[in-house]
């Protein structure tokens, strides 16, 4: 290695070159590039596309494919780089329409292409959509639970007749409970129904908010509880509020109803919730 | 998306919304109604002593005059619990590591497809 740019200038080519890296991130032969994803949303498909000097001073660019799963959980693709410095490097969204908050990407250097690779350095991480790619250098290392999240409206499962609602926050997301409504059809068995609801970590409760009205035989009524609302006396009992407790919810925490003097044969409809989700790994 | 029915609890659902979101359906706890079922059949979902306290409060006798939101003590003393339903479905995903192809934390009865 020279000493000087003065000394380089007197030897080879490459030997400028070394003393003037175009980059900080210089990849070794057995180097590549790991995409790694968490996402939510359907039909995505991911470009990972970069810029690379070689030693021999040739500037070439590359693009290769990354497919995400589409249930939060892990996906990685090595991509394929060589000896040369990174000059940077982007991921765009090629197929779908993920928004921020659904599709959480960490690119990283790792040493071999398969197997146990080891990782070695981070270089970008945070969420892509179809208008806001990530980039090296620039975009940094953004933590998945940071900012806004996505705001989703999720159509819960319809209980049988006599069964109680139910929402679990799914396996890698964190939620917060914008607003939750469902129909409960009271039978005709004489019974004073009173609709609680609950949020409990899996096990232990960390809320139960009442709706304080009680629903007699023989009445449909819409429950709606969400963020803002006050409980207030109906004047007609065919809708009734209830506020929801702004909490952050963690993956395996629940969402349900506890109905005092529920009837076999009452039946409660689909829920529907509205929620603001992270990505958690 | 396809539209499948719980075989453990019977709830029915769409293993994909509209905008394409998977959905993982979780079989719920059991209802006061289904509580009370279970203990008319005799099946094993409270402790002796739990189910002493629910005898003390059905024997408690129903005012004279009724108030209108009145509910049974037993029925309140039932609401307390979130007792797991046997063989529950749980559609989440069990915690993963690596790459491991990811898998259902329980299958409980399975499914019925109701709708391809």
């Amino acid at each position: 290695m020279p000493d000087t740019i003065e000394q380089a200038l007197l030897g080879d080519v490459d030997a400028v070159k070394m003393l003037l890296t175009p980059s900080s991130v210089f990849m070794r032969v057995d180097d590549n590039l790991r995409v790694t994803t968490f996402n939510s949303a359907a039909g995505v498909r991911l470009e990972a596309r970069w810029r690379a000097v070689l030693p021999n001073g040739a500037i070439i660019p590359s693009g290769d494919v990354h497919t995400p799963n589409t249930d939060r959980s892990l996906k990685s693709t090595i991509v394929l780089t060589p000896e040369g410095w990174l000059l940077g490097l982007e991921i765009v969204v090629a197929a779908g329409t993920p928004r921020i908050g659904q599709c959480f990407v960490v690119v990283e250097i790792v040493r071999g292409s398969s197997g146990a690779v080891t990782p070695l350095q981070t270089l970008v991480s945070g969420y892509v959509s179809t208008l806001q790619p990530l980039g090296f250098p620039g975009t940094g290392l953004r933590p998945s639970n940071e900012g806004p999240g996505v705001i989703l409206s999720v159509t819960g499962t319809n209980p049988a007749a006599g069964a109680e609602l139910s929402q679990t926050v799914p396996t890698g997301a964190r939620w917060r409970l914008r607003g939750i409504s469902a129909v409960l059809v009271a039978s005709a068995a004489v019974a004073s129904r009173e609709v609680t609801l609950v949020i409990d970590d899996g096990t232990l409760v960390l809320a139960q908010i009442a709706v304080g009205s009680a629903q007699v035989a023989s009445q449909t009524v819409q429950y709606t509880f969400a963020l803002g609302v006050q409980r207030i006396a109906p004047s007609a009992t065919l809708a009734l509020f209830g506020p929801a407790p702004d909490y952050l919810l963690e993956a395996g925490y629940r969402i349900r109803t506890i109905t005092t003097a529920l009837q076999g044969t009452d039946d409660w409809g689909a829920p529907q919730l509205s929620v603001e989700e992270w990505i958690t790994g | 998306m396809a539209t499948m029915r719980c075989n453990t609890c019977g709830g029915v659902y769409d293993d994909v919304l509209p905008d394409g979101l998977l959905y993982f359906h979780a079989c719920p706890p059991l209802s006061v109604a289904e509580l009370r079922a279970a203990i008319a059949a005799k099946r094993a979902v409270l402790t002796p002593a739990q189910l002493a306290e629910l005898q003390r409060l059905d024997a408690i006798a129903v005012p004279v005059v009724t108030p209108e939101n009145y509910v049974a003590p037993g029925d309140v003393y039932l609401a307390r619990f979130a007792v797991a339903r046997p063989n529950a479905r749980d559609e989440n995903l069990a915690a993963l590591k690596g790459d491991e192809k990811p898998t259902i934390k329980a299958a409980g009865a399975g499914v019925t497809v109701l709708t391809p």
